[in-house]
């Protein structure tokens, strides 16, 4: 069997902690919600339905929290992208493998943002913006995405072309 | 032109009328309520007074407001008092244009024009000067096709030369067309749906009627059925010919013109640079009568206002066509395409057929035969559920079968790929630029990768979302094939560590 081939750059690895902490977050903030509804449900009816949906609801977002720490070192792993001279590739998955490559003379503009979590990890979320549609690359370091930036710009000034 | 223009005087009256449209079907619901009041009607009129000339007072200072100006490479439009917005579009930004005649301002030589660049995102800009004297859009287009330093007697010659036509459609074409066309049917589902829903709100009414009507016999019920059928052909024929008469399609210098309406009478002129795809599609029943049709994708949509025609986001450049003409036709309309077919070896990405693959998920559908079979009910409702998903399971899979039997690319050196695929029983084929494709995406999964398998994706900007040509269950080689021959080519260039 040939192997899969991967392509050279993982995130950076202070990513899985980002990740770690978005899923306790939302995990959490879920928790939460769930509570705060099955508190006011009990004030306004009486049925014995609302104790067994919100355990079923407290066992759905306990297992996908669960599942997807589990997963984040598989999701690192497949994880990748690529710069080369002429584009860049995001590589996702192992069970559905998935390489998208984006030529850099067709990209628009791109577009860093960085929230609190990725603040803290000193990362940056990359979307990078064709014509027809946006990818995002999520967590790259500061520096890569600013050397990204200027060998982009860099082949704007050397390609001039348009949608 | 170098000063800044107002819009022609009629529209303030074009808009107002257009409100005032909207604003009568308030007025008679308004009545309606309570009609024998005279008070009421009194109220009702003054208020729709009110409201036109609300909107007149608006529409003028609209066109107080609003002005433009046309430079040798620019063109700048300045709105407002209280919050002024100036908006510069440069010709070589422009998608397309269209112009748009209402026959009743025709004699006056006024229209309406519409001018799109794409911008980024998924939004698309128009720009839409709602009525201009005709010599704005030759001076503009004169300036766009940078005819400004031609010789005025060039330009005639040229004009001659040029203004040829090349396809025009005659009555009996639409007529095909309209009948080929799947909006004869999904008119008549309409139709069905809303009589449908009709009859569940008027059940008590309906239903006398519907008695006496399945008294009298089947015969009747059948024609009538035949009747809605004739006319909702004739409407859509109707629809077809107002749109399409006298449709025209030439070559101008750089740019394809395309000339339809009966009414308000559409002109398009696109630069043939900013065409993302060319799109041919064939329906079975159009393969089974060898006719085609062609469609222009382009990165701008037009955006439809007031609703009037919602299905303005196609750009036909051959509504319908014999296949046997279509490549001397589009020869001669767009060379740049079609020239580069003639290369000696244009090299074709092999896609054989993958019969099991294709279909297997298709199959899944049999698995609704379990619960049928546990149903209790009568057994003809079982016989005709079991009929209809085996029937159903069927035509999928007979679809995938064609769709693996048709799937094809070929690149042509210079920069043009085509793909060929077929979608819910139509022939798709693209004619892409190679600068035109955004991004490309390879998929797989473990188990397809064990067998040398991968899906391709292109994307390319049309309209206001991205339009995925997907190739499907390609050996591996083939998809990083596609990949390396779609990726463009930068000369001189290295990369800065």
């Amino acid at each position: 069997m040939n192997t899969y081939i991967l392509l050279k750059n993982k995130m950076p690895s202070s990513i899985k902690k980002a990740w770690i902490i978005k899923d306790l977050i939302t995990f959490f903030t879920s928790i939460v919600v769930i509570e705060a509804l099955h508190f006011l449900a009990k004030i306004f009816w009486h049925s014995t339905w609302i104790n067994k949906s919100e355990l079923i609801l407290i066992i759905i977002v306990t297992s996908i929290a669960v599942f997807s720490l589990i997963l984040i070192p598989y999701k690192y792993f497949f994880h990748r992208y690529e710069i080369n001279q002429t584009e860049v590739a995001i590589q996702t998955g192992f069970f559905f493998r998935k390489t998208i490559y984006i030529p850099l003379v067709r990209i628009q503009h791109i577009e860093t943002s960085q929230g609190p979590i990725l603040r803290l990890m000193g990362l940056t979320e990359l979307s990078i913006h064709t014509a027809a549609s946006t990818h995002h690359l999520s967590g790259l370091d500061i520096k890569t995405a600013a050397n990204l930036r200027t060998q982009i710009l860099e082949l704007v000034e050397v390609i001039r072309e348009d949608v | 032109m170098s000063k800044y223009q107002r819009l022609h005087p009629l529209v303030i009256l074009k808009k107002s009328i257009s409100w005032s449209f909207s604003f009568i079907l308030i007025l008679i619901f308004d009545i309606l309520r309570n009609p024998s009041n005279k008070f009421n009607w009194l109220s009702s009129t003054s208020i729709f007074g009110a409201l036109i000339a609300a909107a007149i007072i608006f529409n003028a200072y609209r066109w107080v407001t609003f002005k433009y100006q046309i430079s040798s490479t620019t063109l700048s439009i300045k709105t407002g008092i209280f919050f002024k917005r100036e908006q510069i579009i440069p010709f070589s930004r422009i998608q397309s244009i269209h112009q748009e005649s209402w026959f009743l301002f025709r004699p006056f030589r006024i229209i309406k024009l519409t001018i799109e660049t794409a911008s980024s995102g998924s939004k698309v800009e128009s720009t839409i000067l709602e009525l201009v004297p005709l010599s704005t859009y030759d001076l503009l287009e004169k300036l766009r096709l940078g005819k400004n330093d031609i010789i005025e007697t060039d330009i005639k010659q040229a004009n001659e030369q040029h203004y040829k036509e090349r396809y025009s459609v005659s009555l009996n074409d639409i007529i095909v067309f309209s009948l080929v066309d799947f909006n004869v049917i999904s008119g008549l589902l309409g139709l069905i749906a809303a009589v449908y829903h009709f009859s569940n709100f008027s059940n008590k009414y309906l239903n006398p009627f519907l008695n006496r009507v399945a008294a009298s016999g089947l015969f009747i019920i059948s024609s009538f059925i035949i009747i809605i059928i004739i006319v909702t052909i004739f409407v859509s024929i109707a629809k077809n010919i107002f749109k399409y008469y006298k449709f025209k399609v030439y070559r101008e210098l750089d740019n394809i013109i395309i000339e339809r309406g009966f009414f308000t009478r559409t002109i398009l002129s696109v630069p043939i640079e900013r065409i993302q795809a060319i799109h041919t599609k064939g329906s079975l029943l159009q393969i089974l009568l060898s006719l085609r049709t062609v469609e222009l994708l382009l990165a701008s949509g037009k955006k439809s206002e007031n609703n009037e025609n919602t299905e303005d986001t196609t750009f036909f450049l051959f509504p319908i066509i014999n296949r046997r003409l279509l490549s001397t036709k589009l020869a001669q309309i767009i060379p740049e395409f079609t020239e580069k077919f003639n290369q000696k070896e244009p090299q074709s990405f092999p896609c054989p057929p993958h019969y099991f693959l294709f279909s297997r998920f298709h199959f899944l559908g049999l698995f609704l035969l379990i619960p049928l079979f546990f149903w209790n009910s009568s057994s003809g409702w079982k016989f005709l559920f079991g009929i209809l998903i085996i029937s159903f399971t069927l035509l999928s899979v007979i679809n995938s079968i064609w769709k693996t039997k048709t799937q094809s690319s070929t690149y042509y050196e210079k920069g043009l790929l085509t793909v060929r695929t077929v979608h819910f029983f139509i022939l798709n084929e693209y004619l892409c630029p190679l600068n035109k494709i955004q991004s490309i995406s390879i998929s797989t999964t473990p188990f397809l990768y064990y067998q040398q398998l991968g899906h391709t994706a292109l994307s390319l900007k049309t309209g206001e979302t991205a339009l995925k040509i997907k190739l499907k269950y390609l050996s591996w080689p083939i998809c990083e094939n596609i990949k390396k021959c779609c990726s463009p080519k930068i000369k001189k260039y290295t990369l800065k560590k």
